[in-house]
């Protein structure tokens, strides 16, 4: 073989090996890195100022979806069975809340059911109290009253009206008469009450400019109701707490389907007295 | 000259008289008395007749609520049940109203022989209202409204040929209430603060 023919067979193998190497590098794909930056989620809005127990204030506008809680309880919560001990009254007076409540047996503090059954209706307003009032002390024929009030609170939230508070009251006539007594029993007392029925409801408008014919902005806020079935209660009343106190501890009124435990009402409410 | 025949006066009769509920043209003829009419639905009182003076309801209202500038009276007779409604518009905050609507409902029985509306018992239902602020929580406004409904018989009988439809007598014998029928089943608040304005203008 002849240099040059050495020399040509030398540079195609060369020549070779380079097109080789380049068409594996081709054959690889080309990677580029990139730093791309992590999506930023925007801001939450601020929450809405408070209002009155953290509740947001009147006329706030809430996005969809927000929970209202209702107002924080100024007691705490009854879990326990409550029993039914004590005696007939020979007196009533004075304002008597419910605070727990026995059914089939079953006893639930008033407020967490409340609470509940106001949660599963999605309500805007929810019933914090339930109050019996029998009046002040020496009315009526042998210390019972001639008529009973009964009354519910409620808390309220309703856009346009903001927070509110509601009550719904009723003053009926009271018919007293006395339980045969049972067997080693003293005789008992009993409360009959009418059935009936009250509704309420609140409106706010904004008022007009002169010579504007438009409706103008206006708010109305769930009708409250206040239902009491014709009832004949059994009265049981726990002895005063102390020896300085002339109030039962508590009442106890015995219904054919229900059982309301009572204490007197805290002076914490939001209406006048 | 035109001839009636004697069997054909009940029918002419009964064209030209105007039946009452529950008395036929017979008993009529036959001299039993007629039952009184059944007032039903919702009514607005639109005057009261207390102690031989006669008032507009507005006015009445006004003068149980000074403060409010509008209000109505409202009765409801439905089945078995008698309802009477309440309603006024105060002034709250400037620029502002609130109205507060309040009613209670009890059993009744219509006695169609006195045309009356029995009530058993009596009963008298409030509606209170506190709204707060929203930084202190102190109240910004309230309402008040109340009604109160009677025990014992509500005389109700139909005004013919007058301006009203119906009256009322109270069982206490100190009022007689004039009903129409309500522009609206709710309180139009709206139109109340609109006519208010045309009385200030």
């Amino acid at each position: 073989m002849s240099a040059r023919r050495m020399v040509a067979a030398l540079g195609a193998v060369v020549v070779a090996g380079l097109l080789a190497q380049a068409t594996s590098r081709a054959a690889q794909p080309r990677v580029i890195e990139i730093d791309v930056p992590e999506p930023t989620r925007p801001p939450p809005p601020p929450p809405p100022p408070p209002g009155p127990d953290g509740q947001p204030a009147p006329g706030t506008v809430l996005p969809d979806g927000t929970v209202v809680p209702p107002a924080a309880p100024s007691r705490p919560f009854r879990r326990g069975p409550r029993e039914v001990k004590g005696e007939a009254p020979t007196a009533l007076s004075g304002r008597y809340e419910v605070v727990q409540l026995t059914i089939d047996g079953e006893t639930e503090d008033y407020r967490l059911k409340m609470e509940r059954e106001g949660k599963a209706l999605d309500a805007d307003c929810i019933t914090v109290r339930r109050v019996f009032d029998f009046g002040p002390p020496g009315e009526g024929q042998q210390g019972l009253p001639a008529e009973v009030g009964l009354s519910e609170q409620q808390e309220c939230y309703k856009g346009g009206l903001g927070a509110y508070a509601n009550e719904l009251w009723v003053l009926m006539p009271a018919t007293w008469s006395q339980v045969a007594p049972e067997e080693g029993a003293s005789p008992g007392l009993a409360l009959e009450l009418p059935p009936v029925e009250a509704t309420a409801t609140l409106v706010r408008v904004r008022e007009p400019e002169k010579e504007d014919l438009n409706t103008p902005p206006h708010w109305l806020g769930p009708q409250s109701k206040l239902e009491q079935e014709k009832t004949r209660w059994q009265i049981v009343a726990e002895p005063p707490a102390s020896r300085k106190e002339t109030l039962p501890a508590a009442i106890h009124l015995v219904g054919p389907h229900v059982t309301y435990h009572l204490e007197p009402e805290p002076p914490d409410g939001p209406f006048e007295r | 000259m035109l001839r009636i025949p004697p069997s054909a006066v009940p029918v002419l009769l009964a064209a030209l008289v105007p039946l009452a509920p529950g008395c036929s043209l017979l008993d009529s003829m036959r001299g039993k008395p007629q039952l009184p009419e059944k007032i039903q639905g919702q009514w607005e009182v639109f005057q009261v007749e207390t102690k031989g003076e006669v008032l507009d309801a507005q006015r009445v209202v006004k003068l149980q609520n000074p403060h409010c500038i509008w209000g109505r009276m409202t009765w409801t007779f439905d089945e078995g049940h008698v309802t009477a409604g309440y309603d006024v518009l105060c002034p709250a905050e400037t620029g502002e109203y609130y109205g507060c609507e309040v009613s209670a409902r009890l059993p009744a029985a219509w006695d169609e022989q006195k045309g009356v509306w029995h009530l058993d018992s009596p009963i008298r239902a409030r509606s209170r209202t506190v709204t707060r602020a929203a930084t202190d929580g102190e109240p910004t406004a309230t309402t008040n409204c109340q009604v109160t409904l009677q025990e014992g018989d509500y005389v109700v009988a139909k005004a013919r040929g007058h301006e009203w439809r119906w009256e009322m007598l109270s069982p206490d014998e100190t009022s007689v209430y004039r009903l129409q029928r309500p522009s609206s089943e709710r309180p139009d608040f709206v139109a109340a603060i609109h006519a208010q304005q045309g009385e200030v203008q």
